[in-house]
């Protein structure tokens, strides 16, 4: 049911929708017997200690929370959704280049940065997008990500 | 003077005890190669020459870091925890904050550091478990303020994917020689 969802930069996956709950998004997926996994990342010794919760649902999406909002979603292989633009996962890297051009090489991060609010990653081995992540605006600036008070919102 | 007696074979005579009866000592050939060994170490070293160090050092004092340095001990940086690092960094005068990369699907981690300067050239350091786009081999990363990137990967050539097109100075780890 996710799966064949459109991802749009700043709003989220079909229903999902950034900056949702996590028990709303948990209450959502048990709705629709769509079976995930839960990873806690506790990010010790991080400034601040925020832990992270991730909900896996295998072969489609991560959906990234923080003091229970939901801030990042990552589709991966599986995740037959597409961009506004028609990007998708599998579409070739070049013809990514060429649909929006304003994408940026992060040679650091080794991804696609657009300034329209989402990454691309790629695979070296098949030329081809390899995920795709939307996220809040927020994400965008690291003072104020790492701050968290965008949480409290 | 050497016994000619077949009982006292592996004794030579060494010193004489005070009454000037002649006492023996245990010296078979093995005994005394170690020992000429062991004397030929304790020698006191030449005015100029200095112990050699068995490794080199990674940071200046003042907490510079050079290819150079990095490559030569490369895996020091490898199977590392995050804090082992941060602590090295404090070590050489280094202010850092530890931040999980919000990019990654991976736990990878970044040490950020808060007072870089003309020596303290680290600006940041990427701890990543590894990423389906390099072929899940685990990598550091260095970024400096004069001498670009320079990743460290843990693992040799053939098991990392890479496109070639990669800025950084790519050390690989190095296969230990039996």
């Amino acid at each position: 049911m996710i799966k064949e969802q459109n991802i749009t930069p700043y709003v989220g996956v079909g229903p999902i929708a950034l900056m949702s709950k996590l028990e709303n998004v948990k209450a959502f997926l048990k709705a629709n017997k769509i079976p995930y996994q839960i990873e806690i990342w506790p990010n010790k010794g991080q400034t601040p200690e925020v832990p992270w919760t991730i909900i896996r649902v295998e072969n489609c999406i991560s959906l990234f929370f923080a003091k229970e909002k939901l801030w990042k979603i990552h589709a991966e292989r599986g995740f037959e959704g597409s961009l506004p633009n028609g990007i998708r996962i599998g579409t070739k890297t070049k013809t990514a280049l060429e649909t929006d051009p304003e994408l940026q090489d992060d040679d650091w991060n080794e991804l696609y940065v657009s300034e329209k609010g989402y990454w691309l990653e790629d695979s070296l081995a098949t030329g081809e997008i390899e995920s795709i992540s939307v996220f809040i605006k927020d994400v965008e600036d690291d003072e104020r990500f790492y701050s968290y008070r965008w949480a409290n919102q | 003077m050497k016994s000619n007696s077949p009982l006292f074979a592996n004794f030579t005579v060494s010193k004489k005890a005070n009454n000037g009866d002649i006492a023996p000592s245990v010296a078979s050939p093995v005994a005394v190669s170690t020992k000429s060994a062991k004397s030929r170490l304790k020698k006191p070293l030449g005015k100029h020459s200095r112990k050699r160090k068995t490794k080199r050092p990674i940071f200046t004092r003042k907490g510079h870091v050079t290819p150079r340095s990095i490559s030569a001990r490369r895996e020091f940086f490898l199977g590392k925890s995050v804090a082992r690092i941060e602590h090295e960094l404090k070590t050489h005068g280094y202010d850092v904050v530890r931040r999980g990369s919000k990019y990654k699907n991976s736990k990878a981690t970044i040490i950020l550091t808060l007072n870089s300067s003309k020596h303290r050239n680290i600006k940041q350091i990427q701890i990543s478990p590894g990423s389906k786009r390099h072929g899940n081999v685990p990598y550091v990363k260095i970024s400096t303020s004069d001498y670009g990137k320079i990743k460290i990967i843990g693992a040799d050539k053939k098991a990392y994917k890479t496109d070639g097109k990669e800025k950084a100075i790519i050390l690989y780890r190095r296969v230990k020689k039996k």
